[in-house]
């Protein structure tokens, strides 16, 4: 009886800790965008988020994240295929290339690309020629966001494809299937909670990014500033209220898709059982 | 013949899956491949059904070679060892995968697929999907899959290895029955002898890539070709040198020798005995029960032999002296069996 008493005293404990931590690490801070958001009215907090340069840096978030996302879970699906289904040299090499995205500073890959992209870089000239801008540009933002979040959709895929083999595949394949359709009907449903959840990942991190791009944008209001940036400048310029009232935005959004995930989630666990 | 491999060589690096391997199978019969796991049973299989490449050698079906045929041009029906059934369809969907795939009107494939669950005796359980079925259902359903779109020639890898024993006895009866009633030419793959030999019309023992012997159960058991056979059928025991036990001719160069314990018979002291003068003198080293019989390893002259003894006679006990009498051996030379009686069976001289 002590035990149960002890394990029952150990639990509330735990849960305790928990919400406590959740509460002041997350409930609260959101709690003050909110709140710092409409410290001035309703009026106010309007007029800030369709302010015509939040509008801009948000539209180019959202170019800049589902270009992500179209990128992420087209390369994820081709490498995750190609990683589990076939063997060839150098691919346990790929598997860890694959991670550095996620594994190294955001700054550090603006960087990259500023040198890579850049008047010292050795494909500024051939750019340079057809005429592109990638840095201090809207490409150049593209192409980081799209660096940062590459890994997404592949990490949630592959070890999905990893543990259930080839088997069924072969299965189909002796019943006259041929790829498309063995990959249409056999494989991608088996991924299809997975590659959502990837792209659900990284719709969000394209959207939060900020070391990246704050490198390569050059900080060009209404050209090349992201919601994140624009925040950025709008703390510095001691606009506060309007800072909380933007970083609103990327907070709906964000609790937006973690909505749909678990709205997903459900759905795909009823469906299953 | 209808299935015919001839000269199939298959590597993977150093390592010889296929060695050499010739067989062929007549059309209608259910064909056991034995042998111990790495042997390459599966690769020959594989290479039948296309999922794999031979390096050289021929394989032809219905007399038509394939080796340049797709796996899915084949028409043969597969049966993986874990099933692979679609885990994202319903049994239904699953039965009728082959069909839709080649584009068969939806009503035949309705009847079609109907057919085949009432056949499998799976009704009621269309819409399940493979997380809710047994082992059995699933192997069922893997059958049913396999044979929907009407295969000329159904291979199973393994079919029983994922079931618990005592629906794999039931299942192996189910199986042979159902081919038999589609006389469908089959070929499984088993590492189990008592699945292979209750199952099958023909075994083809595979070992090291090699095939060691083909021919019918009764065959495989009684008349073992090579040291391989002799010792991996049966519970063998195998012996070093059979030399020590004396009433054996003398075969030159021959040393080892294969008993298996119905060459046996153990006689407790005071029990009326055929042929006191050549039996063996043993020690009893362990006893187990095995429901029908009592399993005893006796310790004679230096090997470990199992004898099995009726449960109605009487008891023996660990340490107990016993004689045994060795009514015959298999004894093996490199590329040759030799089966030798005990003298005393028809040398008058030595009997009572």
């Amino acid at each position: 009886m002590k035990e149960k008493g002890n394990s029952k005293a150990i639990k509330w404990l735990l849960i305790i800790i928990s919400a406590v931590f959740l509460f002041i690490m997350v409930i609260m801070p959101l709690f003050t965008v909110i709140s710092g958001a409409l410290q001035k009215g309703l009026g106010f907090y309007i007029g800030a988020i369709t302010d015509k340069y939040t509008l801009k840096a948000l539209i180019l978030t959202i170019k800049a994240a589902f270009a992500s996302v179209i990128v992420t879970s087209i390369f994820g699906l081709i490498a995750a295929w190609a990683v589990t289904r076939y063997s060839f040299p150098g691919k346990k090499i790929i598997k860890s290339i694959i991670d550095i995205p996620v594994t190294i500073s955001p700054v550090i890959c603006g960087m990259i690309f500023l040198l890579l992209f850049g008047r010292q870089g050795f494909i500024y000239p051939l750019l340079d020629k057809v005429g592109i801008d990638v840095i201090f540009a809207v490409p150049g933002i593209i192409i980081v966001t799209v660096f940062v979040t590459l890994p997404m959709v592949f990490r949630e895929i592959v070890p999905v494809l990893e543990a259930r083999g080839t088997q069924e595949e072969e299965a189909a394949a002796m019943m006259g299937a041929d790829g498309w359709t063995i990959f249409r009907r056999v494989t991608f449903p088996s991924v299809k909670w997975p590659f959502i959840y990837g792209i659900i990942l990284s719709a969000s991190r394209a959207m939060g990014e900020f070391g990246a791009v704050s490198v390569i944008s050059g900080h060009l209001r209404g050209l090349t500033n992201t919601l994140p940036l624009h925040i950025e400048i709008l703390f510095n310029e001691f606009n506060t209220t309007e800072a909380f009232a933007v970083s609103s935005i990327l907070v709906i959004l964000s609790i937006a898709l973690m909505l749909l995930r678990l709205l997903l989630q459900q759905y795909s666990s009823r469906k299953r059982t | 013949m209808y299935v015919a491999l001839d000269d199939v060589n298959k590597n993977y690096g150093d390592y010889k899956a296929s060695d050499h391997v010739s067989f062929s199978i007549e059309k209608g019969k259910l064909t056991g491949l034995l042998g111990p796991s790495g042997s390459g049973k599966t690769t020959i299989l594989r290479m039948i059904a296309g999922l794999e490449t031979p390096d050289s050698g021929t394989i032809s079906i219905d007399g038509t070679v394939v080796n340049d045929i797709p796996a899915s041009k084949r028409g043969i029906g597969f049966v993986f060892q874990n099933y692979a059934l679609f885990s994202y369809m319903s049994v239904y969907d699953n039965i009728a995968f082959g069909l839709s795939v080649k584009k068969v009107p939806k009503d035949r494939i309705k009847s079609r697929v109907n057919e085949l669950i009432s056949l499998v005796g799976l009704k009621g359980m269309e819409n399940r999907y493979p997380s809710q079925l047994s082992g059995g259902q699933r192997q069922r359903v893997a059958f049913a899959r396999a044979i929907a779109p009407g295969p000329k020639l159904l291979l199973l890898d393994e079919p029983f290895a994922a079931i618990d024993a005592k629906v794999r006895v039931e299942l192996r009866t189910w199986l042979k029955e159902m081919i038999e009633k589609l006389s469908i030419t089959s070929i499984f793959v088993t590492h189990d002898q008592d699945e292979a030999i209750e199952v099958a019309d023909q075994i083809i023992i595979i070992d090291h890539g090699r095939v060691e012997q083909s021919g019918t159960p009764v065959e495989i058991y009684q008349q073992p070709r090579t040291a391989f056979t002799a010792s991996f059928v049966g519970n063998a025991t195998v012996i070093p040198d059979y030399h020590i036990f004396s009433h054996f001719e003398d075969i030159h160069g021959a040393n080892t020798a294969v008993i298996r314990p119905e060459f046996l018979h153990l006689t407790r002291a005071g029990e009326v005995e055929q042929f006191p003068n050549s039996s063996e003198v043993g020690t009893v080293e362990s006893i187990l029960f095995r429901g029908s019989h009592m399993e005893i390893k006796v310790w004679v002259k230096g090997s470990l032999l199992t004898v099995n003894r009726p449960i109605e006679e009487s008891r023996v006990e660990i340490g107990e002296k016993v004689h045994i009498f060795i009514y015959q051996i298999f004894v093996t030379t490199r590329d040759k069996v030799y089966h030798l009686k005990n003298k005393a069976l028809y040398d008058d001289s030595v009997v009572i």
